[in-house]
């Protein structure tokens, strides 16, 4: 009983992980068609800018947060306009382009930071429990973030006037461009946006888990998961997706072994994609 | 006057003489000895997976190098060597290990290489290395038969391995705390589990430890560890032997342990607590034994004390892997220098035949016939260390010798 109810509330605060991982990832592809496979890597660095500031210069650790994501979030802009923008519509010069971005990352962290172990102190340090049941504060944090963060882009999608010019430019670029909208200024938005969340996420969960110049490729994987599990388009069906793969993440290990519950993991992706190719919340192309 | 003459013509004929043989007795005088170099490969994964230790041995093998060429390199019947290393990256991958060995092998034409540490490459780069007849003096082994074993005839242990570390750990651990009764064994799924899993549950069970339920299993790619470790304390253990892992999983599996609210004793050879309080946080960090370097302990052997310093002048630091990465280079050239010769084949007869040799951990001994099937393991003291209340402190020295 004690397992079950531990592995609930882990699956849960896991699924919010990947969730807050996955929103700027579905962000980008949704509005700009971008499959940023350096979502990853960006998502890395803001875990480690968060750290410079956090515990190599003494600054509040929320606030070392909130500057990870403006400096992330400005890369952003340098992103969208010269390694995105000359490329879009060319899926496969983009995808070039995100690798590049990728290696370079990863191995300027590799080289600056070196190979030694970083964790980033906890934003919430304790541990609650009531009777059997034990959380840390700090995944408890991050649920709740991650809650918050899918609300505020849902709502910022819907009601926002900048937030439906990203939705009709998602639906025709070409529509909303003759309806007078900015394309490369939203496209822009989308791409602060994305990184920025990204930065939330790489420090959370540099906090969570641990940094290291490759954390990023393993939660890129699940973003990835997440979004075609979700249907390309569809910010609100990330929060369903999401609740699918960490339940599986979180349960399977208690049945089985590792490398089973990965392969059990992305069968159960493919049954669901079998019947439902165009993802749970997807638009089907015609 | 016409002899004094004839005196001084005859006087300079010979002073010129002299003058001009001078450069010919020079030159006919014996040569001083040239100095060679003993050329020795240098495993390591410097970039990609394993590279957080196996970057700190290669820092470790440098150091090792300059201390042996500082006091002059060695001697081999009469003629001095100065050791060069030559490294290439094993990339993290099986597939970078072989390229790397052949680079090693046949580009550089090395008869003797040190490391690695990470199995599936130790095991890729025998491949090479062993048909090769290359002298290996590897970092540390999981006793899989592919890394090292009876078809691996040209592979030393230079360091404590998984069984040689967690051998010590458990002995120190039972010895100290004998109100434990029971254990759960945790080890990651590499495909080592088949020939490590009996070792371990054996040598828990004969220091008096009953072992419940079997191995729990998981992978390197594993971020959340916390239905791992309810796995494991779902079976209610009085301590958890994790075996391998590098520090971020196993400080992990520290962390979700303690949040799970166990509060017992954790055990993990060869991830040292420095690294766990990183990763676990310092409310985590507490009743957790490791196998590991205090260089500032005053329990620490003369090497130890000398070579610290040094590791932190060049580097900055002075990390556990660093003293693996010189000590198998320091193992390596005391057995060439023990067999006297710098043929590999000689030297390998003669090294697994030694009673003993020095480490940097102190004086050892030669084992593992019974274990691995061959005896060619470096049976050295292992420090234990503690890490209680985020801080930490070295225990003792466990003397190792492996069958």
């Amino acid at each position: 009983m004690e397992t079950a109810v531990n592995a609930t509330i882990s699956a849960l605060v896991l699924s919010s992980m990947y969730i807050v991982v996955a929103l700027g990832f579905a962000l980008l592809l949704s509005i700009m068609g971008v499959l940023n496979f350096a979502h990853g890597a960006i998502y890395m660095v803001g875990g480690y800018i968060c750290y410079q500031f956090a515990v190599e210069s003494g600054l509040n650790q929320w606030l070392s947060l909130l500057l990870s994501v403006i400096i992330v979030g400005s890369f952003g802009l340098f992103l969208e306009k010269f390694c995105f923008r000359p490329f879009l519509g060319d899926m496969y010069r983009t995808i070039v382009m995100a690798i590049a971005i990728i290696l370079i990352l990863e191995t300027t962290v590799n080289v600056l930071v070196g190979v030694h172990i970083r964790s980033l102190p906890a934003f919430v340090p304790g541990i609650l429990r009531a009777g059997a049941i034990s959380l840390s504060a700090e995944r408890l944090v991050t649920f709740a973030i991650g809650g918050v963060l899918l609300l505020a882009l849902t709502w910022f999608i819907r009601k926002a006037k900048a937030g439906q010019q990203m939705l009709a430019v998602a639906q025709d670029v070409e529509g909303a461009a003759l309806q007078g909208i900015d394309i490369h200024r939203i496209s822009a938005l989308a791409c602060v946006m994305g990184c920025g969340l990204a930065a939330v996420a790489g420090s959370l969960m540099g906090a969570v888990f641990e940094l290291s110049p490759f954390m990023g490729n393993y939660m890129l994987v699940k973003a990835i998961q997440l979004v075609i599990l979700s249907g390309i388009g569809s910010i609100g069906g990330i929060l369903v997706a999401g609740l699918i793969i960490g339940s599986i993440d979180a349960t399977l290990p208690l049945f089985t072994s590792g490398a089973v519950t990965q392969a059990i993991g992305l069968g159960i992706i493919i049954v669901l994609l079998l019947f439902r190719p165009q993802g749970l919340f997807g638009r089907e192309v015609a | 006057m016409k002899g004094k003459k004839l005196l001084v013509i005859v006087g300079s004929i010979c002073l010129i003489s002299l003058v001009a043989a001078l450069p010919f007795a020079a030159s006919c005088a014996e040569p001083a000895p040239e100095v060679k170099t003993l050329k020795i490969g240098k495993l390591a994964a410097l970039t990609g997976f394993g590279s957080a230790a196996e970057a700190l041995c290669w820092e470790g093998a440098q150091v090792a190098e300059e201390w042996f060429n500082e006091q002059g390199g060695i001697t081999i019947n009469g003629q001095q060597y100065l050791i060069k290393l030559v490294v290439e990256d094993l990339k993290g991958t099986a597939d970078g290990a072989v390229a790397a060995a052949n680079k090693l092998v046949y580009d550089h034409k090395v008869k003797f290489i040190v490391g690695s540490v990470v199995p599936y490459m130790v095991a890729a780069a025998g491949t090479v290395t062993e048909p090769a007849e290359v002298l290996r003096s590897v970092e540390y082994n999981c006793a899989t038969p592919a890394e090292y074993g009876p078809d691996t005839p040209y592979t030393f242990m230079g360091n404590d391995g998984t069984v040689e570390g967690n051998t010590a750990l458990l002995t120190y651990v039972t010895e100290t705390y004998p109100e434990l009764k029971t254990t759960v064994i945790v080890i990651p799924d590499d495909g080592s589990i088949p020939y490590l899993g009996p070792i371990i549950k054996r040598t828990a069970e004969e220091r008096g430890l009953t072992v419940l339920g079997d191995v729990i299993a998981w992978t390197h790619d594993t971020v959340d560890f916390t239905p791992i470790m309810a796995k494991a304390l779902a079976l209610g253990p009085d301590t958890l032997t994790l075996i391998n892992g590098w520090p971020a999983p196993v400080g992990a599996m520290l962390k979700a342990a303690r949040e799970a609210g166990f509060t017992g004793p954790v055990t993990c050879a060869h991830n040292p607590c420095e690294d766990i309080l990183e990763v676990a946080g310092p409310a985590a960090s507490t009743n957790y034994f490791a196998t590991g370097i205090v260089a500032d302990s005053p329990d620490m052997t003369p090497m130890i004390k000398e070579i610290a310093p040094r590791f932190i002048e060049k580097y900055g630091h002075a990390l556990y892997y660093n003293y693996w990465g010189f000590n198998v280079v320091y193992v390596l050239v005391n057995a060439i220098e023990a067999a006297q010769s710098v043929d590999h084949t000689v030297v390998r007869d003669n090294w697994e035949k030694m009673k003993t040799i020095d480490s940097i951990y102190g004086p050892s001994t030669m084992g593992g016939l019974e274990t691995y099937g061959i005896n060619h393991t470096v049976c050295h003291p292992v420090a234990i260390q503690s890490l209680m209340d985020a801080q930490v402190k070295h225990i003792k020295w466990v003397e190792v010798k492996v069958p």
